[in-house]
């Protein structure tokens, strides 16, 4: 298995996970990547990613998998697709995986929200519950906000706050940074931004 | 930037943002001249549209120029850009468009003018042609709409007709000559064979529409712009061929793009290894209007295919002919993967389709239906038109009765998968007389005589077999008005547009109420328009333009759908249609002209 890390920032942000997976496909065609397709009729190229990144957020380091039919070298890999990718979109290293994206637990997140303080936030997060309704399989379900922030921190900027989230991430438990964004800054008109910059095992372990 | 302010509020913020892999970025101080490409409606469709691909290529290939691409914004967009004052800006560049030099539109349907106002208008400029200064960009507009400029008129400053690829560049090198001087660069363009200014032009001198002799010598990109979020037809476009041998009698597209011309299956294998290349798509489509006509199909399909198969690109072949398309064929490209068939009879019976020349049989459906059911398919897509001159409600239930029989054929056939039941889709939709054909001088049928045939055909079938599709009428009575019309219907464009009629190919925003006010505010009538015989002897809107097929041979047809009769093809005899004129006459087999 190997391990593409990648970042995704700039225009590339708008893409949707639907839309890098496509991407990331037509792109190990262009740079001819021997990559592994899988079986069945209708097949197609065996892709794996980390976690899914809504559209908006920035990657700092993103990762997908995929097999190789026949060996190349890392860091052709790397410099074949970089040379073929859209604007935002960059690979960072390519190497053998020695971990499971199943025991991704957590990510960390850093949002800025424009014209919101420290204070602002502070107060928002002492109450004893922050009740907020979130899109889940089941439907519209309402769930607590503070109980599902594992660690956060906020620090003024010159015309914002800056948040440093550390939120479940993975198939068991997964909050977005943008539902808190929502929760904190309800008005639509708030300018913010957001970036995962890192993904943990349940030990802590950086990913 | 301001516009990042604003991208994450929106449905589609991809279609905004720009920075898809090959589209291209220049310094905007080491260009001579800045070109808009607008193509007016949304960009997943414009995304899909294979002139603008060639036509970006061809002007970004000189160092000189620099073509951006700029499509209509979704509501949600246009609301924030007009809210926060954006003006409407090239993709590549953010740069606002009213500082460009050329502001090109393409006009491919009726439906995607109002959304050529409102671009301009949220470009910061007039609309009107009349009240746009020498100081902002020309504004030029091409596409087959552009074969009855006059509902056009008084919004463009410069239609150029027929095929771009070598026109374009001509407008470009004399906007150079002519230094930016914007009133020099329309007169001379005037007097240019293709293009008509119709503020300034005299009638009297027809516009010749330009074609490219030889496909094979035209440029092709090498590269195209992969959307970052999916276009309608996110795939390779391979142009297999222009024009068409058919003169089916309702089909403007069989008429203005003569005549017939080939590309080889060399040149294409070059075009698609290289655009594959540099993509990555997993598909592609060929496009023609008939694309069976294609003489070396065979050949071609086998190079494809080996191309193709190993590389796990799947081939589409929209336009595949009902009652030519070869059973090798369909069998060595499901061997790639395998797609409902559609099939376009047009009409339901034998009599009203030679009055129409569309020259299918009954025996080539069922025919088709055979191969396509012993193929292991079981869906099968009819495309019909109701409102064809001549049409009798006897007619209409033959659509009922055909696809009956189709259903009943399936079962007879010995073929019949266990389980698996048959299903065959009528698509219908509604004639609009449009220049340039022999059923131009035609009346269309009114919206309740639309809905009272739409009604007998649904009422005819009975089968659970058979789906029916069939848009509502209204946008059809519309693009009946829009197509021939004349400059008079300025007045109705600006009006509806103020009212705020936009996007009206679309059902969620298309407003007919609004349409209705506007026609009665400028005392026009549907019936004046799409609604009335137009007479062989009156002089019509489009007469300034030179498409190539003649008028005498156009009523020579038109007179033939009356008696019903069928005409040949191009390929078994040349019926002097007149296209010789534009193109020299050596384009077409030299043995049937
Ligand atoms: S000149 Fe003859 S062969 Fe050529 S397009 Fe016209 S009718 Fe067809």
């Amino acid at each position: 298995m190997i391990r593409i890390a990648f970042e995704k920032s700039s225009t590339a942000i708008y893409m949707s996970h639907l839309d890098l997976m496509r991407c990331m496909t037509r792109a190990l065609t262009r740079a001819e990547i021997p990559a592994k397709y899988t079986e069945g009729f209708n097949p197609h190229l065996y892709l794996v990613f980390a976690a899914p990144l809504a559209l908006g957020i920035t990657g700092e380091r993103e990762y997908f998998e995929i097999k190789l039919t026949e060996d190349m070298a890392p860091e052709q890999i790397r410099q074949r697709l970089n040379a073929t990718l859209p604007r935002g979109l960059k690979i960072l290293d390519v190497f053998e995986a020695e971990n499971d994206f199943n025991e991704i637990e957590s990510a960390d997140y850093r949002v800025f929200i424009e014209g919101k303080t420290a204070e602002d936030w502070n107060r928002f997060f002492s109450a004893p519950t922050i009740p907020t309704e979130k899109k889940t399989k089941r439907g519209m379900e309402t769930v607590d906000l503070k109980a599902e922030i594992i660690s956060c921190r906020a620090e003024d900027t010159e015309n914002g706050v800056v948040l440093s989230l550390h939120l479940p991430c993975g198939n068991r438990k997964n909050l977005s940074p943008l539902l808190v964004v929502k929760t904190f800054a309800p008005n639509e008109e708030t300018y913010y931004t957001a970036a995962r910059c890192a993904f943990f095992d349940q030990k802590g372990k950086r990913f | 930037m301001e516009l990042e302010r604003l991208l994450l509020r929106v449905k589609n913020p991809a279609w905004y943002s720009g920075g898809e892999l090959n589209s291209i970025t220049k310094d905007k101080n080491r260009v001579k001249t800045r070109f808009a490409f607008c193509f007016p409606d949304l960009y997943d469709v414009a995304m899909s549209h294979l002139g603008i691909k060639i036509l970006y290529d061809i002007l970004n290939r000189r160092d000189d120029v620099w073509c951006e691409r700029v499509f209509a914004p979704a509501p949600d967009m246009e609301g924030l850009m007009r809210e926060k004052n954006i003006p409407l800006f090239g993709l590549e560049s953010r740069d606002p468009i009213k500082d460009f030099d050329f502001i090109g539109f393409t006009l491919q349907y009726e439906l995607s003018y109002t959304n050529v106002l409102n671009m301009l208008d949220l470009a910061g400029l007039p609309v009107l042609a009349a009240e746009r200064t020498d100081d902002m960009p020309v504004v030029i507009a091409g596409g087959p709409c552009t074969v009855n400029p006059e509902p056009m008129a008084d919004f463009i400053d410069l239609f150029n007709i027929g095929e771009g690829e070598e026109t374009l560049l001509q407008l470009v090198d004399l906007w150079q000559e002519c230094g930016g001087n914007k009133r020099e660069f329309l007169e001379k363009a005037d007097r240019l064979e293709s293009c008509y200014v119709p503020a300034i032009h005299d009638r009297k001198v027809k516009v010749r529409r330009r074609i490219v002799k030889d496909l094979d010598r035209a440029p092709y990109p090498e590269k195209l712009i992969v959307p970052n979020a999916k276009a309608i037809h996110d795939r390779i476009s391979m142009e297999i061929m222009r024009g068409c041998i058919r003169g089916c009698r309702f089909c403007q597209a069989g008429m203005i793009y003569r005549p017939f011309r080939q590309k080889s299956p060399e040149r294409m294998m070059e075009n698609i290894q290289k655009l594959c290349q540099s993509t990555g798509y997993e598909e592609i489509s060929l496009t023609s209007l008939s694309s069976s006509d294609y003489e070396q199909l065979p050949r071609f399909a086998d190079l494809l295919l080996d191309y193709c198969t190993p590389r796990k690109i799947n081939l589409a072949l929209p336009s595949l002919r009902i009652d030519n398309f070869s059973e090798e064929l369909l069998k060595k490209l499901r061997a790639v993967r395998s797609s409902g068939l559609t099939f376009a009879p047009e009409a339901g019976t034998q009599r009203l389709r030679d009055a129409i020349n569309k020259n299918i049989t009954e025996e080539d459906i069922f025919e088709s239906c055979r191969i396509a059911f012993q193929g292991g398919n079981t869906a099968v897509k009819l495309y019909f038109m109701i409102g064809l001159p001549t049409e009798t409600d006897e007619d209409i239930l033959g659509i009922a009765d055909l696809a009956q029989r189709i259903v009943d054929y399936y079962y007879q056939l010995k073929t019949k998968k266990n389980g698996k039941g048959v299903s065959v889709t009528i698509s219908l939709s509604t004639f609009v007389p449009k220049p340039f054909t022999p059923f131009q001088w035609e009346p269309q049928i009114g919206l309740d005589e639309i809905h009272r045939r739409q009604q007998l055909l649904k009422n005819a079938i009975t089968s659970k077999k058979i789906r029916l599709n069939y848009h509502e009428g209204k946008t059809s009575v519309l693009e009946g008005i829009f197509s021939r019309g004349d400059r008079r219907l300025g007045k109705l464009l600006l009006t509806a547009w103020k009212k705020g009629c936009i996007l009206d190919a679309w059902d969620e925003h298309f407003r007919y109420d609004l349409w209705m006010e506007a026609m009665t505010e400028c005392s026009i009538k549907a019936e004046d328009y799409a609604g009335r015989r137009y007479a062989y002897d009156e002089e019509l809107p489009w007469d300034v333009v030179d498409c190539g097929v003649s008028k005498a041979f156009l009523i020579r047809e038109s007179k033939l759908a009356y008696e019903n009769k069928t005409s040949p093809n191009c390929k078994e005899k040349c019926l002097g249609c007149g296209v010789k004129s534009i193109c020299g006459g050596d384009v077409c087999d030299p043995n049937c002209l």
